[in-house]
């Protein structure tokens, strides 16, 4: 839910099934965000997507982000709540990005520790995101889709799988995206991002959800939802907002190809 | 390497010129270091970018660019949230403007506009029981989104010409006498004006929880005059409730 797109959902005229909102907006103490929401949430189920959890950091979750996190989700009474397999800062420091994991033993232990604490205080099960990644650890022992299984069995969580980001890491890590999504535990996906990247100087696929999603991105997710089956879709831009309508357009497509199994890109 | 000193080292190089790769990456995986070396510095520009608009718009590119870099190299982000970056940005300005103190004014208005948009709820009063207050017992209840900072300039006509965007601002010049610029919510609407110490004195007192009987008694040690005083008294009381700065009485 992006600013200019708001008057179509206080007015309940926009033809989506749910919105996504970034909860982080919305976590003040009161004031319009909250008042905006609570007319819009009337019209639309709502989705709360997070950035701040930091469910990877050695250093634990944040209590005041946890506590004001319960408070909105409370109050709103969302489809679900999800968040990043990432972590954003340690010792006092928070880089505000989503900075990837080494996918190593102690990471999951630590990653599954934290799930199943906000998820406890939440008194609800997490949707986790896949990440864009730039760079992998020379630790690294297992694949991401192997951490994320394995998060899902550990803890209940489910995931929120973002094509765009497998399609961006797998081209700069030079990994099967298929692989990737066949080996997601395909029973937990409760949701898509679908979204566009840039391409860097050195080649690098640079998540920044700043373009519509070009056709690699949609053959892949064609193929996913063979597999993935009903699942929420939700067409995702951070920059460059473009009329609503845009994005309609691809929410359309992505109806169709979810119904017909077809590929642009085939 | 433990999660703890892979990520503690990562974090070093985010902070650092970026020339040393931390040693928990691939080597053949380093290419990519470079994006997270600048998002991080990237999301903190936008961010005081994004609350500091008018502040922008007085200082220019170049100069608030460099301004933010100054900052943003001195002030470590530490909240879990972004929403806190910025906190003391006003005190980065003052320290590179000593002779423009209308830029950390304005600086200050930036940022106490966007504290107030979200900060607290507050009850509406209720205007029907306002006949029955015995005003001598009464204590007030401001507005919980107030914010008060002496000021020394015309910040307040500086901030509302560049917020109208069609004409140019005027020159930054220096108020004839000492004042306070207060800034609250009214409804969903952050408002600000500039006050004369006493008004300023007697919103002080309000929050402190003194009676409105102290708040004119005070009022009338500024005046020397007990029939000016429970005048003044009147009409401010008047125009903070017209204005949502009053929101209950005790």
């Amino acid at each position: 839910m992006r600013t200019p797109h708001y008057p179509a959902y206080l007015a309940g005229t926009a033809p989506v099934d749910f919105v996504e909102i970034i909860s982080e907006n919305f976590m003040g103490d009161g004031g319009r965000p909250l008042h905006t929401l609570e007319q819009v949430r009337q019209n639309y189920p709502v989705a709360m997507h997070g950035v701040s959890m930091s469910i990877g950091s050695a250093d634990g979750l944040n209590a005041d982000h946890l506590g004001r996190l319960k408070r909105l989700a409370d109050r709103i009474e969302p489809l679900w709540v999800s968040d990043h397999l990432c972590w954003t800062g340690i010792d006092g420091f928070n880089s505000h990005d989503l900075l990837p994991l080494p996918y190593t033993p102690e990471a999951l232990d630590i990653a599954c520790g934290n799930i199943a604490l906000a998820q406890d205080l939440l008194a609800r099960p997490l949707l986790i995101e896949n990440p864009s990644s730039y760079i992998s650890f020379a630790d690294d022992v297992m694949p991401e889709w192997e951490f994320l299984r394995e998060l899902t069995r550990r803890t209940g969580c489910y995931l929120l799988l973002d094509i765009n980001n497998i399609h961006v890491s797998a081209t700069n890590h030079g990994f099967d995206p298929l692989a990737y999504i066949e080996g997601i535990p395909a029973d937990r996906v409760r949701q898509i991002h679908l979204a566009g990247h840039s391409e860097g100087q050195d080649g690098l696929l640079i998540d920044t959800h700043d373009h519509p999603v070009p056709d690699p991105v949609w053959a892949l997710y064609a193929k996913a939802m063979l597999q993935l089956g009903d699942v929420a879709v939700m067409i995702e831009r951070d920059d460059d907002i473009p009329p609503l309508e845009t994005l309609l357009d691809e929410l359309a497509l992505a109806r169709k190809l979810a119904a017909t199994g077809e590929s642009l890109a085939a | 390497m433990s999660l703890r000193a892979i990520q503690s080292d990562f974090c070093s190089f985010l902070r650092s010129d970026g020339s040393m790769p931390p040693a928990s990456i691939a080597a053949s995986a380093r290419r990519g270091l470079g994006v997270y070396h600048y998002a991080h510095r990237a999301t903190l520009g936008e961010a005081l970018r994004d609350v500091f608009e008018r502040t922008h718009g007085w200082l220019g590119d170049a100069r608030f660019d460099s301004a933010a870099d100054a900052h943003i190299a001195s002030h470590p982000p530490s909240s879990w949230t972004l929403a806190d970056y910025g906190a003391g940005f006003d005190q980065t300005l003052s320290a590179l403007y000593p002779d423009h103190p209308e830029v950390a004014e304005l600086a200050w208005l930036d940022w106490s506009l966007r504290a107030a948009f979200n900060g607290p709820d507050s009850a509406q009063l209720d205007l029907a029981a306002l006949a029955q207050v015995d005003w001598d017992a009464a204590r007030l209840v401001i507005n919980p989104t107030l914010a008060c900072r002496p000021i020394a300039t015309n910040v307040a006509l500086l901030w509302q010409a560049l917020d109208d965007q069609h004409e140019a601002p005027p020159p930054a010049s220096r108020l004839p006498g000492p004042a306070v610029l207060t800034i609250w919510r009214q409804g969903l609407t952050p408002r600000f004006q500039t006050v004369e110490p006493g008004e300023h004195e007697a919103l002080m007192l309000a929050l402190k929880g003194e009676s409105f009987a102290a708040i004119c008694a005070a009022l009338a040690l500024r005046l020397a005059d007990a029939d000016e005083a429970a005048a003044v008294a009147g009409a401010m009381l008047g125009r903070w409730i017209a204005e949502g700065l009053l929101v209950g009485l005790n």
